[in-house]
């Protein structure tokens, strides 16, 4: 297997014990690590993966970063996946230079210790970012807010708060699923070296006018 | 800390671009401007008369006051429609918000009015409101009638012959009424 992309890892301590943040992890090293499906008491929660061959499916393909938080024991507490659209998504009719942060997700037991966000910033340490569109959609019905304790507005800020200490905005878009809930939501990174044409088709596409 | 989110901008269905922003004190003479240029019989329906100045700074400072919380529309330097969500601090009706939204002929059906009512839905969500309300003349309002329905709007009530119209026919008001979910439990 040969890397595009260089690694890089973070040590985090903290009282709950020490994790491995690494990004473009390869399939072999996903496939060294332990990553269980959680229990299925864990409320009306389900996690948009739930099988160690989707991150290693993901893993393979050029250009993806996946990037995983892990215990010492080899356990997967953490993920995140910047990856390209699917073909079918309006997104792709922008053109090559968008990509979606299809998932960040730290498992119940390990969440409010900072993971997400050492996650997320090394899942958009990707070499290309400043000629990147990178988007993000939060659909409600994906959000743990059984275990978040708070309103679902309360769960947006959050999120909100996450993505925009990594330079996001909030957009308008009339993306379908988007515009199901008033609390869904839908930000966005413009790279600094992202092209005025890019920025004009990806504005069009938010509007579904390309 | 509602105000940080602005100015959104927005593209409609026949590609024009306008950006939603809060309005202040700057924004009074193109607000007086937007409702002046509207049609009398567009005005007709309304409580008061926002082509009167003191109209509009008794809005602008209700909205600094947070006694309302107002969307304006910009089209380049012309205001293409208000929004407002009307609150009730206190009382039996705080829960509850009502919403008032005026777009100018010519950007109608372009769903900038869709726009700023799922605008002023966010906002009513953050502050903790559980129930909007929206009023229409029948007869008159029938389109935003059906667009606030694809939003999970549902007539609650109406009340027959209660408005007069300009050419003095009586025409029925539609109450509407959306519920705000706050949890997985209201879904």
């Amino acid at each position: 297997m040969t890397l595009h992309y260089s690694q890089k890892a973070v040590s985090l301590e903290t009282d709950n014990g020490i994790f491995l943040i690494q990004s473009f992890c390869t399939p072999e090293q996903i496939d060294a690590l332990q990553f269980e499906s959680p229990p299925f008491e864990e409320g009306q929660y389900r996690p948009v993966v739930t099988k160690k061959a989707r991150l290693i499916q993901t893993a393979a393909q050029k250009d993806v970063n996946v990037t995983l938080a892990f215990r010492k024991t080899g356990e997967i507490v953490g993920l995140g996946i910047l990856e390209n659209p699917a073909p079918e998504d309006r997104w792709s009719r922008v053109g090559e230079g968008m990509m979606e942060v299809s998932i960040i997700e730290v498992r119940r037991p390990w969440r409010r210790i900072g993971l997400a966000r050492h996650i997320l910033h090394l899942t958009l340490d990707h070499p290309m970012i400043e000629s990147r569109i990178c988007y993000m959609v939060g659909y409600s019905w994906t959000w743990d807010l059984d275990e978040h304790g708070g309103t679902v507005m309360d769960y947006r800020d959050t999120l909100i708060d996450l993505f925009s200490r990594e330079g996001f905005k909030t957009f308008q878009t009339n993306e379908s699923n988007v515009m199901l809930r008033p609390e869904n939501l839908f930000m966005a990174r413009v790279g600094n070296a992202v092209p005025k044409e890019s920025i004009e088709r990806f504005k069009l596409a938010r509007f579904n006018l390309l | 800390m509602l105000e940080r989110q602005y100015p959104k901008e927005v593209m409609l269905k026949d590609g024009r671009e306008v950006i939603l922003k809060t309005p202040d004190s700057s924004d009074r003479e193109a607000l007086i401007d937007f409702y002046g240029n509207l049609s009398a019989e567009d005005r007709w329906f309304l409580k008061e008369d926002p082509t009167q100045a003191e109209v509009i700074d008794r809005w602008v400072k209700n909205h600094d006051e947070k006694r309302t919380f107002s969307v304006i529309a910009l089209y380049g330097t012309r205001i293409v429609a208000h929004g407002a969500l009307l609150l009730r601090p206190k009382g039996g009706r705080r829960h509850v918000g009502r919403l008032r939204i005026m777009v100018a002929r010519d950007f109608r059906n372009n769903r900038l009015g869709i726009w700023m009512i799922v605008d002023l839905m966010r906002r009513a969500m953050e502050l903790g409101l559980e129930k909007l309300r929206a009023d229409f003349v029948v007869g008159i309002e029938d389109s935003a009638i059906e667009a606030v329905q694809s939003l999970d709007f549902f007539k609650e009530g109406l009340l027959r012959e209660y408005v007069l119209g300009p050419d003095g026919q009586y025409h029925d008001y539609q109450i509407m009424i959306k519920h705000l979910h706050r949890e997985w439990g209201d879904f």
